[in-house]
């Protein structure tokens, strides 16, 4: 029955969303939406969302399915940017092709990664703590790297009048409909994972690797292709915020900020569940954008080494930096919701928001099956 | 051996002893607690802040707050982990990195909202002041970080060893259970060590105050260095994580020598740490020895 319901709930949702552009500057959706919000502005966030769900989803098959912590996928992000990039830039290739080169790159990093780490036996904090360096290692060549521009990265070749090879569009609503389906893609690919053999042997490997060795999962296998896909999808989405963004730079996308977005929406979620990295991301984006707009005015326009610098009293500094904080401080007020959200969730519902709303819809029928 | 190579080891055992105070004391929550701590650098930057803050406000000297920010920080790392930390020893290796994950995030973001994103200097009058050894310039800001780092392991060393408190911290790295069974207060021996090994990465952030400088971003870097220090040394190892410091320090100083640019030397640090969790994932001198 649930399940039944939570199928007409998402099909509403997705019917939504399809037709969400039609209606974007439509007085309804400018009446609903806080601050009127509308056209462009509205589809961007939405780009947003399924951008972040898709990178979230890549992330679920091998830091949720198969429970190896990743904190590096920023990497693969970056390095399906760059490869797609290249192609484009230098040999004119579509970035419609161009993705899928990069997939292909990504995958064979992935799988090389995981084939060093996982054939030396590395499990758990030091798969993590591996992750971590093959970002910063990525980041710093790329940083130095001068035929893929160092440190001032790619400004991608801007078209007046983009033809759709070019994978630039002039209005958002193209992009929204190629984030969505890649949205789309990625649940249905997870969810075929979820119930093939492929995603026993995940799941066993995340219960038990040890037990799963025993009754003859091949566990090593299993692994490396879990991270090669994820990789491979993360790779996809860096071609699609290349395009997107028109402009790529490793320190803005290989960074750990970046590794920690990713697996964000699926740990909030939660991880290894099929809808968990998408329901993250609903939560997670609007909740940054809107306390961006609320709390972000722009600040007092004084910066904080002039107020220190400042002739004033002790007393007086201190009333202008409260009037500082007050008017947004020095930004990155969505971040803190963000880690604070991952504390809480790491605490108090440790499987992520799906699987506790799942377990509370069991307590509450339990309690309601014992007074009946 | 030449003049710019003999430059190179001497800063790298400099600025190495100050990584020691760091890795000390990520290896020592390891050791006792069992957590790994991905906001290790983050406390490192709240120090750093603090003394730059102690310094542009009240012309305090960083080496002053240095001796504040003993009992302070440790008070922090008390208070953070009978709140934060404390639900989630025992738990899975995941779910804790997760938690500290998320603490990291919050305090980077914390200290870009408080403290604005742009990068700050602490200066000091003494702060260019060099001496000559044996043809390498030498400064006393970067003298005196490793003198303090070094003097602050060498007692935490003689505390873990000769005190009750440090004998009960060790009897719980070696083994919780037996702990607790010849009644040692386990909840409170977390407390101790989480706020020692917090004491020690903010003073190691405020000795550097006075060379480096200091933004809401510095923490990860010093993180991630730790690991590869606490790695090398071999987890929970205490004189393994000296050793491996000043090895890191070296090798990122003759690494800036050697790589086309000076900023590739991290790469070195990053290569060598893989290389040791794939063939000799005990470290170099074996784990939790300490």
């Amino acid at each position: 029955m649930a399940a039944l319901r939570a199928n007409w709930f998402y099909l509403a949702v997705l019917i939504g969303l399809l037709i969400l552009p039609a209606y974007a500057e439509s007085e309804f959706v400018t009446a609903v939406m806080p601050r009127g919000l509308s056209g462009s502005a509205l589809l961007h966030i939405f780009v947003l969302i399924f951008f972040f769900a898709f990178m979230s989803q890549a992330w679920n098959i091998i830091g949720g399915f198969a429970g190896q912590l990743s904190i590096g996928h920023a990497a693969f992000f970056g390095i399906g940017a760059y490869v797609s990039t290249i192609c484009y830039v230098h040999l004119g290739l579509t970035p419609w092709l161009g993705m899928f080169v990069a997939a292909v790159f990504t995958a064979l990093v992935g799988a090389g990664l995981g084939l060093i780490s996982f054939h030396y036996g590395l499990k758990g904090p030091f798969f993590a703590l591996v992750t971590v360096a093959f970002a910063e290692i990525t980041r710093l060549i790329l940083l130095h790297w001068e035929f893929v521009g160092a440190a001032n990265g790619i400004l991608l070749p801007f078209s007046p009048n983009p033809t759709f090879w070019e994978f630039q569009f002039t209005s958002k609503e193209p992009y929204y409909y190629i984030a969505l389906a890649m949205m789309l893609a990625s649940i249905a690919l997870v969810a075929w994972i979820a119930r093939s053999r492929f995603g026993y042997y995940l799941h066993a490997i995340r219960q038990d690797e040890d037990a799963a060795e025993a009754v003859g999962v091949p566990t090593k296998r299993c692994k490396v292709q879990a991270i090669a896909l994820s990789a491979a999808l993360a790779g996809l989405g860096g071609t699609f915020y290349a395009q997107y963004t028109q402009y790529i730079v490793p320190d803005d996308m290989v960074v750990g900020r970046v590794s920690v977005e990713i697996l964000l929406g699926a740990v909030i979620g939660g991880a290894g569940t099929v809808m968990g990295p998408i329901v993250g991301a609903f939560i997670l984006i609007p909740v940054g954008e809107a306390t961006r707009v609320i709390f972000e005015g722009g600040g007092t326009g004084t910066s904080l080494s002039t107020l220190i610098a400042a002739d004033m009293s002790f007393g007086d500094k201190f009333v202008a930096y409260l009037d500082y904080l007050a008017a947004g401080g020095g930004g990155g007020l969505a971040i803190i919701l963000y880690g604070c959200l991952l504390m809480v969730v790491v605490l108090g519902m440790p499987g992520g928001v799906l699987p506790w709303l799942a377990g509370l819809r069991a307590r509450a029928r339990r309690r309601a099956e014992a007074s009946a | 051996m030449s003049d710019v190579y003999l430059q190179a080891l001497i800063s790298g055992l400099m600025i190495g002893g100050v990584y020691a105070l760091v890795a000390v004391g990520l290896t020592l929550i390891f050791g006792v607690m069992d957590i790994i701590n991905f906001a290790h650098g983050e406390f490192l930057m709240f120090g750093m802040y603090g003394a730059f803050f102690a310094s542009a406000l009240f012309g305090i000297d960083p080496y002053l707050s240095a001796v504040m920010a003993l009992p302070l920080f440790f008070a922090i790392g008390w208070a953070v982990q009978g709140v934060l930390i404390r639900p989630v020893v025992g738990k899975s290796h995941a779910i804790q990195i997760l938690l500290t994950l998320g603490l990291s995030l919050l305090m980077q973001a914390l200290a870009q909202f408080l403290f604005s994103a742009d990068f700050q200097s602490l200066k000091v009058d003494y702060g260019s002041a060099t001496f000559d050894l044996s043809g390498a310039r030498v400064s006393y800001t970067r003298l005196a970080a490793f003198a303090i780092s070094m003097g602050m392991c060498a007692a935490l060393w003689v505390f873990l060893q000769r005190t009750d408190t440090g004998k009960a911290l060790r009897a719980c790295a070696e083994e919780h259970e037996g702990a607790q069974a010849v009644g040692i207060d386990i909840a409170r021996m977390y407390k101790i060590a989480f706020g020692l090994g917090i004491a020690c990465v903010a003073i190691a952030g405020i000795v550097m105050t006075p060379f480096f400088y200091v933004a809401p971003v510095v923490g990860p870097k010093f993180t991630l260095v730790a690991f590869v220090i606490v790695v090398l040394g071999g987890l929970g190892n205490i004189p393994g994580a000296v050793a491996g410091a000043l090895i890191v320090g070296v090798v990122e100083s003759v690494g800036a020598l050697v790589m086309p640019s000076p900023s590739l030397k991290d790469l070195a640090v990053y290569v060598l740490f893989i290389l040791v969790l794939l063939f000799r994932p005990q470290g170099l001198f074996g784990g939790k020895g300490a």
